[in-house]
């Protein structure tokens, strides 16, 4: 079964699709080729547990194909420390854009539009 | 490598090839958005171009060489908090299309709904 992902550093998101029996070796792979970052120099963070062991699968490390294609699993990645072998960068993304507010009317909308959806049909 | 199921309709393909892709070259596996906020977002290149005529005329038409070299693409309308929702969809369409098993319906947040609309009618998809 497809698993989707959404691998996060920073400001870098990256969509990946893999099947629930794809190894963590792999994935280091996929974003190796995407980053050039060497796949041993690359840690990737479930929630708050650092996934270390490159042979475990996706399911493995609880990431079913309950993540469908349109709400992906999210996963931290981050970089070894440059010169300090065995340091890691802390995981953190930059903050997306805030969507500006709503006008007041946007409420009302939404019920004139069930309205005309009844009388259209 | 060569895939062995060489089909043309790309939809029902959508198992990941051995190859680990990169961003390089004309035929390479990932493209990269770009939000006006400076935000990259990495996607499989066959699911934006089969969703978005927009995006696989960026890449192929005039200007090509610096677009399709780099396939990188500037989204300078589209903000960081649409673009990742659009992403989410790209991947919803390509599992979903011509599917037989039911289809979930797709989330979105009311905040960003009108200016999803908007970069939707850009990518015209």
């Amino acid at each position: 079964m497809e698993v989707f992902l959404m691998i996060r550093r920073q400001k870098l998101t990256l969509f990946l699709d893999g099947k629930e029996s794809t190894t963590i070796h792999e994935l280091k792979k996929m974003i190796e080729g995407i980053t050039k970052v060497s796949a041993q120099n690359q840690r990737l963070i479930l929630d708050t547990t650092a996934l270390d062991d490159d042979n475990q699968t996706l399911s493995d490390c609880g990431i079913s194909s309950a993540s469908k294609a349109h709400s992906p699993a999210l996963l931290y990645l981050c970089y070894r420390k440059q010169g300090n072998e065995n340091e890691w960068e802390q995981p953190e993304i930059a903050d997306l854009s805030t969507p500006p507010p709503l006008p007041d009317v946007f409420s009302k909308v939404e019920e004139d539009k069930k309205d005309n959806a009844n009388v259209a049909s | 490598m060569p895939d062995t199921n060489v089909s043309s309709s790309p939809t029902t393909a959508v198992n990941v090839p051995p190859v680990y892709g990169g961003l390089e070259g004309p035929e390479s596996m990932y493209l990269k958005l770009i939000s006006s906020d400076n935000h990259d977002f990495v996607v499989r290149r066959d699911f934006a171009i089969n969703a978005s005529p927009t995006i696989k005329n960026m890449l192929s038409g005039p200007g090509q060489y610096s677009d399709s070299q780099m396939n990188e693409i500037y989204l300078k309308d589209i903000p960081s908090h649409v673009l990742i929702h659009v992403c989410r969809y790209l991947s919803y369409r390509a599992k979903y299309t011509n599917s037989s098993i039911d289809i979930p319906e797709f989330p979105i947040d009311t905040q960003v709904v009108l200016e999803l609309l908007v970069a939707s009618d850009f990518l015209d998809c």
